[in-house]
């Protein structure tokens, strides 16, 4: 379980980026996390990680106070970051050998799977490799190694077009009962069919956090030449409106478009759509 | 509550020293045959005698163990800056330390790690090995030079002499040898202290650390004999001026002066507090 209690966070000389951030999230649920560029997603991901200290109020994941560092915590996750390091002349059979071993539930198995799905070649260096084979084969060995907590950073930034539906695949496939996973990323479209929560991230606050499901029983999303007249967001494109309106009674409850959800949370929209700490 | 050891486990010391080593590979496998080459190199072109176009030029000074102090103590400088100044290499770059702090192993397990291989092993392994390839050195530089000179009936007035190398030359069983050389090997462990302590701070600046490490070290014995003769011989002079009767006062059955004495503890206690300091630099470290 994760938990942020009143934590604040600013960068060096910079103003304060999480003011008094209260957050909490229950095991077993893919968190998409969104926001505008600099809202504060990757330092989230950071602080969460054990990487930032806050300036003030705590972080607990799981009991552990992240910035402790400890090796029992952080053999329970793993972060990708958007730039990874990986040793160039090592290889992934290598690699895996040598990182592997620190994670007590990490699964060769599952692994080879993945590497076989993503088409990965296994003796190739890693410094030979694409910066999309690096980051399905990080991206494998996350899922592999059965982590408790993966924070994923703009983890399909760099994948093509296949491969990022073979991604979602693949982490629907692979998540356990007992993982968090967090996926930080503005390309929505790239996780709108995976995560079960949504949450959006604006100067610091928390804005917006709720439930696929819940948006869903709650909210149609619809797109028609004409805006609706009920609608609480309109966007105008090609060839008519995309909108929001509440689901009436008896309706069929339409896809989410994480996208037009975004633009009406940050629009101010939808801000009786269940805002925490707005 | 999980009964695992947060601080220190045998099984996660060993996974990181593996993924440190897989990491460094070509380092750690080079940095001994370069080491012994450049130790080599510098005693071969101290040697005496030398082979020219016209004979051979023998010179009647012979090699003797004092001679070895200097590359001794140059060698120490130069791979002490090349090999500690580059403890924690996984801090060099933000993607680099990101990676390493998240490892599963604890702060103290880093740390470990590093001033094991950095700074402990240099300290055994260096003078070992200046040693061993100072001798290797000398027998095959007098088992080329006699033989040409046998090959090439060159008339040597007087071959000269080089010494084995040992350190029992610097050794005593006086008691004030023993503190000196007590003392030597503390200030070498200062200075290597500092220098992990330096790596630490200075990231990629590396080239910058070896003289900052080293000025720091003089500056702090220079200091400790300013304040010591202060101490000593409070008359009325300059400050900054040195006055020191080295002898005295002494203390252990008359033998072992103060100066020694102190020195000694002011060595342990600064390396001590660079090691601390080390560790909590990574402890805090953010990225």
């Amino acid at each position: 379980m994760i938990l942020l209690n009143n934590m604040s966070f600013a960068h060096k000389k910079q103003t304060q980026l999480f003011n008094q951030m209260d957050w909490e999230v229950h095991p077993g649920q893919v968190i998409g996390l969104l926001g505008k560029n600099g809202a504060g997603k990757s330092t989230l991901l950071r602080l969460l990680s054990g990487l930032l200290k806050p300036h003030s109020g705590s972080i607990n994941i799981n009991g552990f106070t992240p910035f402790d560092r400890s090796p029992l915590f952080l053999e329970e996750l793993i972060l990708l970051p958007e730039e990874n390091f990986l040793p160039e002349r090592t290889s992934m059979k290598q690699y895996t050998k040598s990182l592997a071993s620190f994670y007590p539930r990490f699964d060769h198995e599952k692994l080879d799977k993945l590497l076989d799905e993503f088409n990965l070649p296994r003796d190739k260096k890693l410094g030979r490799m694409s910066y999309g084979q690096r980051k399905k084969f990080l991206i494998a060995f996350a899922l592999s190694s059965n982590c408790k907590l993966l924070l994923l950073d703009e983890p399909t930034n760099g994948l093509d077009i296949p491969s990022k539906s073979l991604f979602r695949k693949l982490v629907t496939a692979n998540i356990q009962e007992d993982q968090t996973i967090i996926i930080s990323t503005h390309q929505v479209k790239d996780v709108e069919n995976l995560i079960d929560r949504v949450v959006m991230v604006d100067n610091g606050k928390v804005i917006f956090d709720e439930d696929m499901l819940t948006i869903s029983d709650r909210w149609y999303f619809g797109f028609a030449p004409q805006a609706d007249e009920d609608s609480v967001y309109v966007e105008k494109n090609m060839g008519g409106y995309h909108y929001i309106r509440p689901l009436q009674s008896g309706q069929h409850p339409s896809q989410v478009s994480l996208e037009i959800l975004f633009n009406a949370v940050v629009n101010k929209q939808l801000v009786y759509l269940k805002p925490v700490n707005a | 509550m999980n009964s695992k050891n947060e601080t220190f486990s045998l099984n996660r010391f060993w996974n990181l020293f593996k993924y440190d080593f897989n990491n460094n590979k070509l380092y750690y496998i080079a940095t001994i045959p370069v080491a012994m080459f450049g130790i080599g190199f510098v005693l071969w072109l101290n040697f005496p005698g030398e082979i020219t176009k016209n004979g051979y030029n023998s010179t009647s000074l012979n090699f003797g163990i004092s001679s070895y102090t200097f590359p001794l103590f140059l060698g120490y400088f130069i791979y002490g800056i090349i090999i500690i100044g580059n403890s924690f290499p996984s801090l060099k770059n933000e993607r680099k330390t990101l990676k390493y702090l998240l490892l599963p192993a604890s702060t103290f397990e880093k740390f470990l790690l590093q001033w094991g291989i950095r700074v402990f092993l240099f300290l055994i392994l260096y003078p070992l090995l200046f040693k061993f390839t100072a001798n290797i050195t000398g027998d095959i530089y007098l088992g080329i030079h006699k033989y040409y000179i046998s090959q090439k009936g060159f008339q040597t007035t007087m071959f000269p002499e080089i010494s084995k190398f040992t350190f029992s030359h610097y050794y005593n069983e006086q008691p004030k040898a023993k503190i000196l050389f007590l003392i030597v090997g503390i200030l070498w462990s200062l200075g290597a202290s500092l220098l992990f302590l330096g790596a630490t701070y200075l990231k990629n600046w590396n080239l910058f650390l070896g003289p900052i490490c080293i000025t720091a070290l003089i500056f702090i014995i220079y200091l400790y004999l300013v304040l010591l003769s202060n101490f000593i011989n409070p008359d009325p002079r300059h400050f900054w001026n040195i006055t020191l009767k080295g002898d005295k006062p002494v203390f252990f059955n008359d033998e072992i002066p103060l100066i020694l004495i102190s020195a000694m503890s002011i060595g342990i206690i600064l390396s001590f507090v660079s090691w601390a300091t080390a560790y909590y630099r990574l402890k805090e470290r953010e990225v």
